[in-house]
């Protein structure tokens, strides 16, 4: 204790915590730097992991796959007769009932799940000859893939993979081929479905792998494999890096995150710089972009990733793309329990680089600390003495706080019933300039107010990150950084009521941090899917389809505390401060 | 602004009923979420005792197997004066019981004013406002927890001890404790606190009559309980022993029940004693230092308690935070006030999130929720060191608040 207690009156001694206190923005700004240079050195070496297999039982391509030669000619047979399905113009339901036969006579449980509204899905249970049926594994192949092409390869490749599958004894899980109309609201719906009432059901799903083959050909170039799930779920690390070690140990290159094929082989800081953001990209936009069919499998405790088969050209045949499926299925086939725990959490840096949470979430943590900082700032140093929490502006910002969630709940809700981004956006715009034309002080708006309604505004966005950090990291880092220049906006007291500069910076700062300028802006920069005010609207379908949440996080939790540190500019009214007593007296 | 009684409960009885009509599915949502309902505390256990022992013609028929199923944690009274009332009607009850609590304390406001005039600013509708707003027990009687019961019972006991009425203080102190097990420990400060202004000769007397009441009131409840459950023992262990053995293991956001999991089962008998004796540890040792403040110590140990009991819920906090208004007059002695607000306002937020992960998305596992129970405990902690520092500075300062001179925690 002694050397606790000579550090403590060192600090009064020197005067160390008014000092500190006074320079909290600068801590602030310095914070977020640290946690941008803690997230930008993860690619280094020596800060990231080679990928390993966690769970011993999963033994990956430790089997040799049969799936080659002789099954490529059935292969081909199903593709041809189902090329004739898109030459006949074939209906939906023609195409289900077709397959529904082929299925039936390798012994296949089949049934078709009809929805009004989703489209039916026509699938097939393997029921296995050991084990109990508590479990199963899903190979879901949607008839037409995410880029709305007729997944014929897919389709094709999946019954014959299934009818190879049926006359092998080793199965100790259930297998579950599913055929939807797309890889979106119909599989989404299916999957609901098959928890909720379907009759005919297998047992909790462990793994789903969706299969995208949009070619005839019989010739691939390379894989992609797409991972991220909805709301921030991520598939168990073991799945990815079983599909990502079978798919190369089959000769084949991976390509994660949508990479072009020239830049897989890059090794360096700046390609698994790139591999990180895009997976950050594509993780906080998930449900929201090109949806490839994993997405769908979220929130049922389902691992699920998708491989999609990549160019028409090249020295990989259908059936080593068939190998990579039968080695998936044989490994999660020795699963005993679960997957193991610890490997809930990642960003991949390369197909065999990763880092675990505990690298990237202390700066996360660091970016909502940034908010509290600022929330602490705006309450100690005002010019109106030492701070008393408890007292009527924190009880009137608490009130304006509760009356702007409500109000950002309503206008989520509002949204949803009639999206017109034109709209949202142009009352953004006004909300942005009318602290702006505001010239007279507002009487309502005392100043003391003002830094009462910024301390909530901060304090509730940190609130947001944190409790967002360890569900949705991409999500909450983005929104951290996005809505940064908020901070830099300065309470606009009425003595600098000359100062035009500071309105116009506001004003700047306003719309740079507004949650859906900032989305708006990001969307149409880093993803060429998302055109123009595209994102609003796939923002709105990814709940009705998917009940993705992003929309709800971005109204509920970004747009309040932007509303009330927009709340906080407006000219207020002048309250006598500290220093103008003391000039007074 | 003053309120008087009738607004504080139409504001009390509105909110509640406009939550129950305006969200009708919320209060069973909230009697499964882990921090509002505990198998011990929550409606969905007590509908069942009630359903399950309810035999012809609407009462309950405490048979001998009753209390052995390991369902039922309810005492035989409660069970026997809930079961004339309709189910229907229970939520219109547990509104009832939300507004008895806050007559009380407007009545305790009134009286602590009176008696001391430390507390002549805090105006009289403050801690009733307080309960009636505060979110946690609004939640808590929309979740029908049954721990309102209790409350009320120990807000009773410190009224009538306040007012210096022996036999009632200690019947609402031995209710309290019948029903769950703990407060009856409230009786160590509340002799304290009846004792305040009598003199040296009526103190002994006093105490003496108190505890004699309170041993008395608890047998025969007791008593009673066995003559109406057939004369039978069982509803003992299922009441009390559950809380000392912490028989039923589930999480909940205590500190308790991470350390009877599978994984520590040898040592389950020493955290048993080790737990039980650091809940009842601190009560007489508080009581004896503080007892020339004896209602602020009866604050405090109802916060302990909340802290260190093995089942706690929301509800719980809600009711101990409307008491921290009583502590206004010295709120400037306290140096973390903010900090442990923002720790607990951090903790509730996260603590469903954190069971989600592991619960419900399966990312996360055990030690997630318990990390955010510690939060929280750590939260109360602070609140507890923070008021007891106040206490003392209070004491040190005699009468009169003195916020200038400054002294350091050593």
């Amino acid at each position: 204790m002694g050397l606790l207690t000579n550090l403590h009156r060192k600090v009064i001694v020197l005067g160390l915590v008014p000092k500190f206190l006074k320079q909290l923005p600068q801590v602030a700004k310095l914070l977020m730097l640290i946690s941008l240079i803690m997230i930008a050195i993860i690619p280094m070496d020596g800060q990231y992991r080679r990928t390993y297999i966690s769970e011993n039982a999963l033994m990956p391509s430790q089997a040799y796959s049969y799936f080659r030669e002789s099954e490529w000619n059935i292969v081909r047979g199903y593709r041809s007769q189902i090329e004739e399905f898109v030459k006949n113009n074939a209906t939906a339901k023609e195409r289900n009932l077709e397959v529904e036969s082929w299925l039936q006579d390798f012994g296949i449980k089949t049934s078709i799940y009809h929805n009004e509204e989703h489209q039916d899905t026509l699938y097939g249970i393997l029921h296995t000859p050991r084990g109990d049926g508590t479990e199963a594994i899903v190979l879901s192949i949607p008839w037409y893939n995410g880029d709305d092409e007729f997944n014929v390869g897919g389709a094709a490749l999946g019954i014959g993979l299934l009818r190879y599958f049926s006359r092998w004894p080793v199965w100790s899980k259930n297998l579950i081929i599913v055929f939807s109309e797309n890889p979106r609201d119909s599989l989404r719906a299916w999957v609901e479905a098959y928890h909720t009432s379907l009759d005919l059901t297998g047992g909790s799903i462990e793994a789903a792998i969706n299969i995208d083959y949009a070619s005839d050909s019989d010739f691939l170039d390379y894989v992609e494999i797409y991972y991220d799930g909805l709301n921030g779920e991520l598939p168990n690390l073991d799945l990815l890096n079983v599909a990502i070690k079978i798919t190369q140990h089959e000769g084949m290159k991976v390509s994660l995150n949508g990479q072009p094929k020239d830049t897989i082989d890059d090794d360096g800081y700046f390609p698994r710089l790139k591999t990180m953001l895009l997976g950050i990209r594509d993780s906080t936009f998930a449900g929201v972009k090109r949806v490839h069919g994993n997405e769908a499998f979220s929130g049922w405790r389902i691992q699920a990733v998708t491989l999609k088969a990549c160019g028409t050209e090249g020295n990989i045949d259908i059936t080593s793309f068939g190998r990579v499926s039968e080695g998936i299925f044989r490994a999660v086939n020795n699963l005993l329990e679960k997957f193991h725990q610890s490997f809930f959490f990642y960003l991949i840096l390369a197909p065999r680089n990763f880092v675990s949470i505990s690298s990237y979430l202390p700066s996360a943590v660091i970016i909502s600390v940034v908010y509290a900082t600022f929330s602490l700032d705006a309450l100690v140093n005002t010019p109106f003495g030492p701070p008393m929490f408890f007292n009527k502006e924190s009880l009137l910002s608490l009130m304006i706080l509760s009356i702007t969630l409500a109000s950002s709940y309503f206008l989520s809700q509002l949204f949803i019933y009639a999206p017109n981004p034109g709209l949202l956006i142009g009352l953004n715009i006004l909300l942005t300039i009318v602290p702006y034309f505001i010239r007279k002080p507002v009487s309502f708006f005392k100043e003391p107010l003002t830094y009462r309604i910024r301390v909530f505004g901060y304090l509730y966005m940190s609130l947001v990150l944190t409790s967002l950090l360890v569900i949705n990291f991409p999500l909450a880092f983005m929104m951290g950084i996005l809505s940064f220049p908020m901070t830099l906006v300065q309470t606009q007291q009425s003595r600098y009521i000359a100062n035009m500069s500071i309105a116009i910076k506001n004003m700047l700062y306003l719309t740079l941090s507004n949650p859906f300028f900032a989305i708006l802006i990001v969307s149409n920069v880093i993803d060429s899917d998302l055109k123009y005010l595209d994102v609003f609207y796939d923002l709105i379908l990814a709940w009705n389809d998917l009940s993705c949440w992003t929309w709800f996080l971005i109204c509920i939790g970004w747009f309040p505390a932007w509303l009330l540190i927009a709340m906080s500019t407006i000219k207020s009214s002048q309250v006598t401060s500290v220093e103008d007593e003391k000039k007074q007296q | 602004m003053a309120l008087n009684s009738v607004t504080i409960c139409a504001i009390c009885a509105t909110l509640r009923l406009l939550g129950l009509w305006i969200f009708p599915s919320l209060g069973g949502l909230l009697d499964k979420s882990v921090e509002f309902s505990t198998p011990v505390t929550s409606y969905r256990s007590l509908k069942e005792a009630l359903v399950l022992g309810m035999g012809s013609a609407n009462t309950i028929t405490f048979d001998n197997g009753y209390y052995n199923g390991g369902v039922v944690h309810h005492p035989p009274l409660l069970l026997q004066a809930l079961q004339g009332i309709p189910i229907s009607y229970h939520e219109y009850l547990f509104i009832f019981f939300d507004c008895l609590i806050l007559m009380q304390f407007i009545k305790l406001t009134a009286q602590v004013k009176r008696q001391n005039k430390l507390f002549v600013n805090i105006p009289t509708w403050l801690p009733a406002l307080i309960y009636a707003i505060n979110p946690l027990s609004l939640l808590s009687c929309l979740s029908k927890s049954s721990v309102i019961f209790t409350n009320w019972c120990i807000i009773n006991a410190v009224v009538q001890a306040m007012n210096g009425n022996i036999p009632i203080t200690a019947l609402f102190v031995a209710l309290s404790g019948y029903l769950s097990l703990y407060p009856i420990l409230l009786i160590f400060p509340l002799v304290n606190l009846v004792n305040l202004n009598s003199s040296r000769s009526q103190r002994v007397n006093h105490t003496i009559r108190l505890t004699l009441y309170a041993i008395y009131y608890c047998v025969f409840l007791i008593f009673i309980s066995y003559k109406i459950n057939g004369n039978n023992w069982n509803f003992l262990r299922a009441n009390y022993m559950v809380f000392l053995n912490f028989e039923i293991v589930t999480p909940n956001l205590g500190i308790w029940w991470y350390f009877f999991i599978e994984m520590f089962t040898e040592f389950i008998p020493f955290f048993k004693g080790a737990f039980g004796l650091f809940l009842f540890s601190f009560v007489i040792p508080l009581t004896i230092r503080f007892c020339g403040q004896p209602f602020y110590v009866s604050i405090v140990i109802l916060g302990w308690l909340i802290l260190t009991k093995p089942y706690p819920v929301l509800g719980d906090y809600g009711f101990w935070f409307s008491f921290l208004a009583y502590f206004v007059p010295v709120a400037g002695y306290m140096r973390y006030k903010v900090f442990a607000m923002l720790l607990f306002i951090h903790g509730i937020m996260l603590s469903p999130i954190f069971y989600h992960l592991w619960i419900g998305s399966g990312s996360g596992n055990s030690n997630f929720f318990y990390a955010v129970s510690l939060v929280n405990a750590l939260a109360i902690g602070t609140i507890l060191s923070d008021l007891i520092w106040a206490m003392l500075r209070h004491e040190y300062d005699g009468e009169t608040p003195n916020y200038d001179v400054k002294l350091a925690q050593v």
